[in-house]
């Protein structure tokens, strides 16, 4: 992503020391007043819009186009694509600070929708597989990104919002990586924008592994003489094994047996099979630990019972860091109060835990209410217009936090 | 025979929404042509997707690109909640039997579109159907595209792959039965000019009114054939063009649904060609559609009454004259009178 050169917070560098903590205030006190009926039509429209793109195009790249496209046609000069298909939007402040806030967005599908995910729209919500957990999000993104262009929003920070593609087969969330790797030195902090979960303060950590277990034993008829254990009967014990183990005494790590398969049916011996094993932690070192001594148990058992044993970490999302996060919760904190949104506690999102891996503070921000379950996903329409509110308060807000790496580029 | 491209007005007004992607450049020519543009879905319990259609094309195209001025639901007697949501998202709704009263009501399509006329003020009036399940912009400034870029254009076309569930799983193509099986065969033998419209039968099409006001509307199913034939010998086929809107996924309606819908069709069809004098009718026409069950080793004949009336061209209609005026200028191919 090439470097853009921000002659505009350059130009006028003392407009900040000038105005001070009053402006801020003023902003905060308009905003708290602005109409913004007509912005929440669009991000309706343009969640519905994203969500029904056919998928999976290559690193989502329709959906991309789409995003891309509309930024454009917003007016909106500073747009740039990168090889990981990300898409992003700068706004640059008025200054001479070269750190950014980050908000952003996932944009993608969880499965194959060749022909779209259809939402439907009713009275009260939108339901659609993909709103709530990603297209919502994205569409309120997108629809930031219009009202501060048309209203000329700016900070005293460089603001950069960010699409990312992601879909549930990227368990690493590879595009944002990517991202952060490239500028994450520059991220003085960052907005995790999605659907549902307005309202939710997410500041318990909760990191996690996700491992796949393949077990392999020779293939035999079923009547052959011998007692040797099955690719099942070898699962079955691991799932034993682990299950049984007291991790800590404060129970704040599991390990959770999240699928098991094995054999292909009645009349033959069950020569291969596969377990995913999820761990979750809330503290980093005992996440480490488990996910050690679960896969040195697993390698033990393949040994006694003369099993091929391939364990593959699928993803690892750490526990975040609630700390760090401090400054940035505390403004989404103060934004519920003021919105009078009584506040949730939840989990760090796997996206901010990512971001404080590299030093960043971050928090999400639902942007309504809803759902997101295997079986029905939906927003509800009527929180939309406070949770848009909700993102333009924090937004400023969070234009005055810093981290301890703005110390050093600085 | 195979129609030469070069000889067929049709296929070289065929194009696909893309061409018309640029929204500021058709809201600067409608600017500079001084049109206004109405936009009406024709509706009889459409709750299920009449919400997000409206809120996708008056979000994208009458507030954030000002292409559209109007959008109205014109609606037959809905008994769900089609009315109520259409005005919470912000379309004007009229209830069909209410426009017009003197001259009585029928429930059906065509009777939506043909008093549409009376109540909507765009000089171009698209008409949408309501039941798209993938509704975007792109409906609705790929039909008014042509007509804003080509003054010889007077009525446009939609067409598109149409997926069908089959076994519960949707298909990516396998739609538009009744096409395929009646109306392209007919309109081969009596009018293969016609034949190269992709979709005679889609539902979503666009005319500018001083080419509406002068056709008769058949009520029910028939209305769409009804329209390309009349257009076809009053203006001749140069005024029609189509556009590719690539997919448009619907519910799909039984066969013996499709079955009545090709009885209304081909009552339009024929007396067209009566009245055309392209075809005598010796007999008079039945008014019921006849289907079988079979229940209980049993079956059973079903009797349907097909709505077959006609409306008369807008342009007779006196209120309508007071209102609109007696204009008669509209894009004029080659009639085939």
């Amino acid at each position: 992503m090439k470097r853009v050169s921000l002659l505009m917070r350059r130009i006028a560098g003392f407009t900040r020391a000038v105005l001070g903590g009053g402006r801020a205030r003023r902003r905060l006190k308009e905003l708290r007043r602005v109409d913004l009926s007509q912005y929440v039509n669009r991000i309706i429209s343009d969640a519905v819009l994203l969500n029904e793109i056919p998928s999976p195009t290559e690193a989502e790249s329709r959906r991309m186009d789409f995003i891309a496209t509309r930024l454009r046609d917003f007016g909106i000069s500073n747009v740039v694509t990168d090889e990981a298909g990300n898409v992003a939007a700068l706004f640059p402040a008025f200054g001479t600070r070269p750190d950014f806030l980050l908000v952003f967005a996932e944009v993608g599908d969880a499965d194959y929708s060749p022909l779209g995910n259809s939402v439907h729209l009713a009275k009260e919500r939108a339901a659609g597989h993909g709103l709530a957990e990603r297209s919502a999000g994205a569409a309120a993104l997108l629809v930031f990104a219009e009202y501060a262009q048309a209203t000329g929003f700016y900070l005293d920070k460089n603001l950069l919002l960010l699409f990312t593609p992601s879909s549930s087969v990227d368990e690493n969330s590879a595009a944002l990586r990517s991202f952060l790797s490239e500028w994450g030195a520059q991220v003085s902090g960052g907005l995790f924008i999605r659907g549902s979960g307005l309202g939710t303060v997410e500041t318990r950590q909760v990191g996690t592994y996700w491992l796949s277990i393949d077990v392999r034993k020779p293939e035999r008829e079923l009547l052959a003489a011998g007692d040797a254990a099955s690719a099942a009967t070898i699962l079955g014990s691991i799932a034993f094994q682990i299950g049984a183990i007291t991790w800590d005494p404060g129970k704040s790590t599991i390990v959770s047996i999240a699928r098991m398969q094995a054999g292909i049916g009645y009349g033959h011996w069950p020569s291969e099979g596969t377990m995913d094993v999820e761990i979750l932690s809330e503290q980093e070192a005992l996440l480490e630990t488990a996910k050690n001594t679960v896969t040195a148990t697993i390698q033990k058992i393949a040994t006694i019972d003369e099993a091929e044993v391939e364990v593959t970490v699928r993803a690892h999302h750490s526990v975040g860091d609630s700390q760090r996060n401090a400054p940035i919760t505390a403004a989404v904190q103060e934004t519920l109060t003021q919105l009078r949104i009584k506040p949730e506690t939840g989990v760090i999102a796997e996206k901010i835990a990512m971001l404080n891996e590299f030093g960043i503070p971050g928090a999400a921000l639902g942007i309504t209410s809803g759902k997101v379950a295997f079986d029905e996903e939906y927003i509800d329409l009527l929180p939309l217009e406070t949770g848009f509110r909700q993102l333009l308060l924090v937004v400023e807000r969070c234009a005055g936090v810093s981290n301890s790496k703005e110390v050093e580029l600085q | 025979m195979t129609p030469d491209r070069s000889e067929s007005a049709i296929l070289d007004q065929t194009y696909h929404f893309g061409d018309f992607a640029d929204r500021r450049k058709l809201i600067d020519l409608k600017k500079k042509k001084k049109l206004s543009i109405s936009l009406a879905f024709p509706t009889l319990n459409e709750e299920a997707t009449i919400a997000k259609e409206i809120l996708v094309l008056k979000t994208e195209l009458m507030e954030r690109f000002p292409l559209v001025d109007e959008i109205a639901v014109i609606d037959s007697g809905s008994t769900d909640r089609t009315q109520e949501i259409a005005m919470q998202f912000g379309a004007k709704v009229f209830s069909s039997a209410d426009i017009l009263r003197r001259y009585g009501t029928f429930r059906g399509k065509g009777e939506n579109l043909w008093k549409s006329l009376y109540v909507l003020k765009g000089d171009i009036i698209v008409w949408i159907d309501a039941d798209i399940a993938n509704i975007s912009p792109r409906f609705l400034y790929g039909l008014v595209g042509p007509l804003l870029m080509h003054d010889n254009v007077g009525y446009v076309k939609a067409f598109y792959e149409r997926p069908i569930r089959l076994q519960g799983e949707l298909q990516p193509s396998g739609g538009g039965r009744v096409t395929e099986i009646l109306i392209r065969p007919l309109f081969s033998l009596f009018y293969p000019e016609l034949a190269l419209l992709i979709q005679p039968l889609s539902g979503e099409y666009a005319g500018r009114r001083t080419v509406l006001e002068q056709l008769p509307f058949s009520v029910g199913y028939g209305v769409e054939v009804g329209h390309l034939i009349d257009i076809y010998h009053m203006f001749g086929p140069e005024i029609l063009a189509q556009v590719d809107m690539e997919m448009r996924i619907h519910r799909n309606q039984t066969i013996e649904a499709l079955s009545r819908m090709g009885f209304g069709i081909l009552t339009t069809f024929l007396n067209r060609l009566a009245k055309y004098k392209e075809a005598d009718i010796v007999e008079e026409l039945g008014a019921e559609h006849i289907a079988l069950t079979y229940a209980k080793a049993e079956h059973d004949v079903v009797r349907t009454p097909i709505q077959t009336q006609e409306r008369p061209p807008m342009q007779t209609i006196a209120e309508y004259v007071e209102r609109f005026g007696a204009r008669t200028k509209a894009p004029a191919g080659e009639a085939k009178r």
